[in-house]
């Protein structure tokens, strides 16, 4: 997705919230306060010891603050949503440059718009998220080659048919197709999650029936054990995003 | 002083924060670390403030030279913008 121009300017001053880096839980760790210059990975590393998850980014290298102010596509959206969502509180640089809290109770008209209002009401310098407590979950990645992708494709539709694997409350897919240039599809890959100790979700079931070529879906005994899986297909960098 | 050394020299000098100036390794990879090159702009300085505080002096100094501005975070694909001139951004580099 090319934006030409975006996340920068000529003839002006480019601000980076990239130092602003706090991460500190507080009321007996069921909120977890967050800077905007954070990566997921880094916050889901901190979040490891406490058997705690907050709502947020799929892949390490994303960031915090854009993902929290654009939406947020994450592995519990069936159970809550969008990863804004679980914010209860903004810190907010305003135009004029007051610094206020946000939340239901003040400014409340802000905090609606920040959810989804992305970077157009206030500079957001902090973000207080609601933990959940999250144990076991089971997931990873599974690798296609050529003479699979019909099955896999098939398996995806059924996922999102009505009584589906989608309908299960607890499971999230990122299911990959990448073709090169010329259109011909080259390599497929899963990324599966289901939150629980379930070591075979009835709603990953159609994906298990595919041959894979390569495989690491198991049960983790952590949310954080579960992201920083290596085999987890994230993009090295941005360039390919 | 032009109103680009102007500001730049505000900044950098009423905030204690990191204020790194064009040509500079610090300035190259935010503004150079997109998804591709004909997104690349050249900014006249990068801003990256360490306190809340220095966000809102930096956004005053910013304001009282009617100077365009954009904000970045931690990154993601720029999909985010206002115009093209003043867009705060929170994908980060």
């Amino acid at each position: 997705m090319k934006v030409p121009g975006a996340a920068s300017l000529n003839d002006g001053v480019m601000i980076g919230t990239t130092n602003l880096l706090a991460r500190q839980l507080v009321h007996g760790n069921t909120v977890l306060r967050l800077g905007p210059g954070n990566t997921w990975g880094e916050v889901y590393d901190f979040m490891g010891p406490y058997e705690r998850a907050v709502v947020g980014g799929r892949y390490g290298p994303v960031g915090v603050g854009g993902l929290l102010l654009g939406g947020g596509v994450d592995y519990f959206g069936g159970q809550y949503g969008w990863a804004m969502n679980s914010v209860r509180n903004y810190e907010v640089v305003l135009a004029n440059s007051t610094v206020v809290e946000a939340n239901a109770n003040h400014y409340s008209d802000l905090f609606w718009a920040l959810k989804g209002g992305s970077n157009n009401f206030g500079i957001v310098t902090r973000f207080d998220l609601i933990t959940y407590e999250v144990e076991e979950v089971y997931g990873g990645s599974t690798f296609f080659d050529p003479p699979a992708f019909p099955m896999f494709l098939d398996a995806v539709t059924s996922y999102f048919k009505p009584g589906g694997g989608v309908d299960d409350p607890q499971v999230a897919i990122n299911p990959c197709i990448l073709a090169n240039a010329s259109g011909r599809v080259v390599s497929s890959n899963l990324l599966s999650f289901h939150r629980g100790g379930d070591p075979a979700p009835w709603s990953l079931a159609n994906f298990s029936k595919v041959p894979a070529s390569m495989e690491d879906v198991a049960l983790r005994s952590t949310f954080a054990v579960f992201t920083d899986n290596k085999n987890i297909d994230v993009p090295p960098d941005r360039s390919g995003r | 002083m032009s109103t680009n050394q102007t500001v730049s020299y505000f900044l950098s000098f009423e905030s204690g924060s990191f204020l790194s100036a064009k040509h500079s390794r610090l300035y190259a990879e935010p503004v150079a670390a997109l998804w591709a090159k004909n997104c690349v702009l050249s900014p006249w300085c990068v801003f990256t403030p360490n306190t809340t505080k220095d966000v809102a002096e930096g956004l005053a100094i910013i304001r009282r030279t009617n100077t365009r501005f954009s904000v970045r975070g931690a990154g993601h694909m720029p999909v985010n913008n206002l115009d093209p001139d003043n867009f705060p951004l929170y994908s980060n580099h």
